[in-house]
């Protein structure tokens, strides 16, 4: 230690690694931004649940006569994927974490 | 200073360290500035670029998503995902509008970055050409996305309009003598959905407006000048008034309907007819939106005023009369108010540890469960153990896991149970009932360890209530309730009688507190509440005569009003309850009679007949018309004062019940003037069978042959009832008319011999040529037995239908979504679909429509998303194509052969076409939304 404490040079160096560390830490953060770029894109056109909305109002139109139990069937079913679903007469829900649509008169 | 002054080797090392130090830190500057440059600025530029595009993807994603979908009305609301920076950099994404052209841009916050990407044109063009105009706004910065609330892109469409219009006007009455007065009630149909204010003007046929606003109004109007208002034939005339409303700072939203009011010079002979109006609602839609065809259909003519009845009571006043009539029955399933709540001990700790749980109220329920020791009439009695106190642990249940535990808790106030898991580990589902009439605080408080994990305080009620009214036309004389499935009142009264010749019948009276809220069999608290408000749970429920786990309210003197029935399960399990109320069979027919009587106008007239092993006419007025008044009160009071006892004589009815009428030359009964411009009726009210048969000569049938003792069914006494109701209705005319004899069976008393004996005593329904023959097992059948012969008295037409062709076809703008046809007065309406390549065809078919009666035809449609724009008319309009078919009725109520006026004789019917110039729809497609972010 009392070598070093002369020793100009030395702390030339480690001022020098600190630089580089930054750098490093810097791109690396920057490189993983890079990496993850594209993901989310991608998971909005999977995950967005437009045919699921397309099948309630399908159900809508196609079973008007029997909607009470018809609505108590899916909801059960959106449940067990972990969605809120209603069909009424001039109402479609479909609710997710991320998605809350509504569609009808009394939205 | 001196000596360093000379030291020049220290003045040339400073130089050269100053030197070398400038040196080095421009080489470290350029250094630092090539490496930012080269590892950073340009790295993050190039990470930069790939996120904004990764979002512009995303937005573009969505944005194709909602346009694809695009709900009429209603919104999307999807979470985006944002990084807050890019390398350090914070930026903001929002939509921008250039020409027809959308583009979503990004931007670092410090301008240095900046990206775009088109998503094409600012509309969506429809596959048939159509073109829907797509709005968007919003800005979004990135830091946003570590907030609470994430940032969404939303999608959003509402009608132009915030709610549709449905503006009404109805005339009270809607026939009015030319110079009379009628109200003319202005509402919106939907007034439940308007939330801004409206205004609205009505046009009158001669041209007088008035302007209002408001949700409803009742406007007085004298009926003297009908200028303007189209002549129907005779004396009649048809006055239109149209309703023009808006929403008020928004005038395009707005709506009409008209409304036809009937005026004639001599309401005498007016003869009824119908009218109708059709119009769409609302007018202006875009693709994907709903509209309503509407199609009204109304009965007109003069109530009461054309023809007059006169009318004949003919009662049962047999001794079965007195027997128990059903009045209401209720039978509903009873869904227990569970309080459920789950506690999970790994939350707090991975060791098993003790579980407290405690579910109590401080409330009291004395109002419900009387703190009383003992009823006058009782010889002994065993008080229950919340006596005094209003309230006991039994009150409350606790469930968990599925299961019914605990035990009984109270500390002070506190009443309740607790149960106690010295071992518990893992998730407990608690579930909580009480015995609650009325709201009460209901405490569920759960210790792990000792450390409180819940305390919820709830107000909580758990009954079910049904009520019935008791009018106040007749003085009831006993009410019964009884049939209480599963329910046990928590007194239990021992009756014990015996009989010695010193006392007679002498009874013994133990009363004794039934433990029944731990009792599994008792299923339902059932308490009758009166009027009073007085709560009857056991004190008049006393246990059935039969000895089975049967109760009954019995009250010898109930007083009018609404009396309700409070029912309350007595665990987590849902029950049936079922109970029977009833009457005496001749009060209930009372009451119907006094009904009928208070439908009749001022002008008809009333008698009545009671018989029994024989009949009689009852004396209401005075000679010359001895039998019949047009003072209904009076005949409500001798109603009121009928008693049963005896037989059944059917034929002595029908004899005694014709011979009311004032046409038979006899002292103080021969005053056929006297009744003159009425129609006769007579209404036969029987609950049993004929039993009885005077061996007598009524009307030439002599076919009784002294063999019946009123005991059982006596079939000569039939046939010579319905020889002389074959007499009646053949040989003799009042006025012109037939005598109809409408029947009704009454009870369950009535075998089916019974049942075609009163359907073949009974004459031809004038709406549909059924026999009028009613059965009624329950009071409120009778009633309707009684409304309904009313009314196929007061018919406009017969025999309708309608054809009503709409322009729905597979290849058209249109597609069908349901139809609804209703009755104002509940009469059956025959509703036909029939979807045609060419055409959509609503079919209606009825009996006949009163002339009070309105018909509403409803057709729901939708455009199609592919629709174009422009103005299209609904109806396919043709005299063969979209008509309403009828037989028309004269004044006197007798079929014709004379159209009104705008219908044509056909194919033995009127018709007339539907023809509406209300019945335009306006077709944009201008507004297909907007999509935001924020």
């Amino acid at each position: 230690m009392e070598n070093l404490k002369g020793d100009e040079r030395g702390q030339m160096i480690l001022l020098f690694a600190f630089v580089v560390v930054i750098v490093i830490l810097t791109l690396s953060y920057v490189y993983a931004q890079n990496i993850i770029a594209g993901v989310e894109s991608s998971r909005a056109m999977l995950a967005f649940p437009k045919e699921e909305i397309r099948n309630l109002q399908f159900i809508q139109q196609n079973y008007k006569d029997n909607l009470s139990e018809v609505n108590l069937q899916i909801q059960t079913l959106c449940a067990k994927n972990g969605w809120v679903c209603y069909i009424g007469l001039n109402k479609i829900e479909f609710k997710s974490v991320e998605v809350d649509y509504c569609e009808g008169d009394e939205c | 200073m001196k000596e360093m002054s000379v030291d020049k080797k220290g003045v040339s090392l400073l130089l050269e360290y100053l030197f070398l130090a400038a040196i080095l830190s421009v080489f470290v500057v350029v250094l630092g500035l090539s490496i930012h440059d080269v590892l950073t600025e340009a790295q993050v530029l190039r990470v930069a670029e790939n996120q904004f595009a990764d979002v512009a993807s995303q937005i573009s994603a969505y944005y194709t998503d909602y346009i694809l979908l695009r709900p009429p009305s209603g919104y999307i609301k999807t979470k985006i995902s944002l990084l807050p920076e890019v390398g350090d950099y914070e930026y903001k994404v929002r939509f921008e509008e250039r020409g027809d052209r959308i583009f979503i841009s990004l931007e670092s916050v410090t301008g240095d970055i900046k990206a775009q990407s088109g998503l094409g044109l600012d509309k969506f063009v429809l596959p048939e050409g159509g073109k829907l105009e797509i709005k968007t706004s919003g800005e979004v910065l990135s830091a946003e996305a570590e907030g609470e609330e994430k940032p969404e892109i939303t999608y959003t469409r509402e009608e132009a309009c915030p709610f549709e219009l449905k503006p009404r006007l109805d005339f009270i009455p809607s026939s009015v003598e030319k110079g009379g007065e009628t109200q003319l009630v202005v509402f919106f149909e939907n007034s439940n959905e308007i939330t801004e204010p409206v205004s609205w003007n009505v046009t009158f046929w001669n041209g007088t407006v008035i302007e209002g606003s408001g949700k409803s109004e009742i406007i007085e109007l004298n009926i003297s000048d009908i200028t303007g208002c189209q002549n129907i034939g005779g004396y009649d005339y048809e006055c239109r008034a149209e309703i023009f409303a808006w929403i008020e700072e928004k005038e395009t939203c707005n709506a009409s309907s008209a409304e036809s009011l009937l005026v004639s010079e001599k309401p005498i002979q007016s003869n009824p007819y119908i009218t109708y109006n059709k119009w769409v609602e609302p007018k202006t839609v875009s693709p994907g939106e709903t509209f309503e065809v509407h199609l009204k259909l109304e009965g007109r003519g003069f109530v009461n005023q054309a023809i007059n009845l006169s009318a004949v009571h003919v009662v049962d006043v047999s001794g079965s009369m007195d027997w128990d009539a059903i009045y209401k029955e209720f039978n509903q399933t009873i869904v227990p108010n569970v309080v459920r709540r789950v506690v999970n001990t790994t939350d707090f700790s991975t060791n098993p540890g003790n579980l407290e749980i405690y579910a109590y109220t401080t409330d009291k329920l004395s109002d419900w469960y009387y703190d009383l020791s003992c009823f006058s009439s009782c010889d002994s009695c065993s008080p229950p153990p919340w006596n005094g106190k209003g309230i006991d642990s039994s009150f409350v249940k606790l469930y968990v896991n599925g299961a019914e535990v605990g035990t009984d808790y109270t500390d002070g106030e506190k009443v309740g149970k607790q149960y106690v898991n010295t071992n518990a580990k893992g998730s407990y589902t608690i579930e909580v009932t009480a015995r609650a009439p009325e709201q009460i605080n209901l405490t569920i408080l759960v210790k792990f360890n000792g450390s409180i994990i819940l305390n919820e305080n709830i107000s909580y009620s758990n009954y079910q209530e049904f009520s019935f009214e008791l009018p106040a036309d007749v003085d009831f004389s006993y009410l019964k309730i009884s049939n209480f499935q599963g329910s046990m009142p928590y007194w239990y009264i021992d009756r014990n009688c015996w009989w010695s010749w010193l006392s007679g019948w002498t009874c013994d009276y133990d009363c004794t507190y039934k433990d029944n809220h731990n009792d599994p069999n008792v299923l339902l608290n059932v308490w009758v509440v009166e009027p009073s408000g007085n709560k009857e749970f056991a004190r008049d429920i006393d246990r059935d005569y039969s000895y089975d786990i049967k109760y009954r309210y019995e009250n010898n003197n109930p007083p009018e009003g609404t009396f309700k029935i409070i029912v309350v399960p007595t665990s987590k399990e849902s029950e049936t309850f079922k109970a029977t109320v009833y009457l005496k069979r001749i009060e209930a027919a009372q009451l119907a009679a006094i009904q009928f009587n208070n439908m009749l106008g001022d002008g008809d007239f009333v008698g009545l007949t009671k018989f029994s092993d024989d009949a009689s006419r009852v004396e209401v007025n005075s000679s010359p018309l001895k039998y019949m008044t047009k003072d209904k009160d009076h005949v409500n009071d001798l109603i009121r004062s009928l008693a049963p006892n005896g037989a059944t004589d059917h034929a002595d009815a029908l004899y005694y019940g014709v011979k009311v009428f004032p046409i038979w030359n006899e002292p103080g009964n021969n005053c056929t003037d006297c009744i003159n411009n009425t129609r006769p009726l007579m209404i036969l009210l029987t609950d049993g069978e004929t039993t009885e048969c005077d061996v007598k000569n009524y009307f030439g049938c002599d076919l009784c042959d002294g063999s019946c003792d009123g005991s059982d069914w006596c079939q000569s006494g039939a046939n010579q009832a319905l020889c002389v109701a074959n007499y009646i209705k053949n040989n003799l005319e009042i006025n012109g008319f037939e005598i109809p004899i409408c029947t009704i069976g009454f009870g369950t008393s009535l075998t089916s011999n019974g049942q075609e004996l009163l359907k073949d005593i009974a004459s031809p329904r004038p709406d549909n040529n059924e026999p009028c023959y009613f059965f009624a097992t329950t009071s409120e059948e009778l009633l309707e037995a009684y409304k309904t012969i009313f009314n196929i008295f007061q018919i406009a037409a017969k025999n309708i239908s309608i054809n009503e062709s709409l322009n729905v076809t597979l290849s058209g703008p249109f597609e069908f979504v349901s139809a609804t046809a209703t009755s104002s007065k509940g009469n059956p309406v025959d509703l036909q679909v029939d979807k045609l390549p060419s055409s959509t065809v609503i079919k209606l078919n009825m009996a006949s429509i009163q002339k009070d009666e309105t018909i509403e035809l409803t057709v729901r449609l939708k455009v199609k998303e592919d629709a174009q724009e422009g103005t299209y008319d609904i109806n396919n309009e043709g005299f063969d194509i979209s008509y309403i078919d009828f037989t028309p009725l004269n004044y006197l109520g007798q079929e014709t052969t004379t159209c009104p006026a705008g219908s044509t004789w056909t194919n033995g019917k009127c018709r007339m076409e539907i023809v509406s110039d209300k019945d335009k729809l306006v077709v944009t497609t201008g507004e297909g939304g907007e999509i935001t972010l924020g």
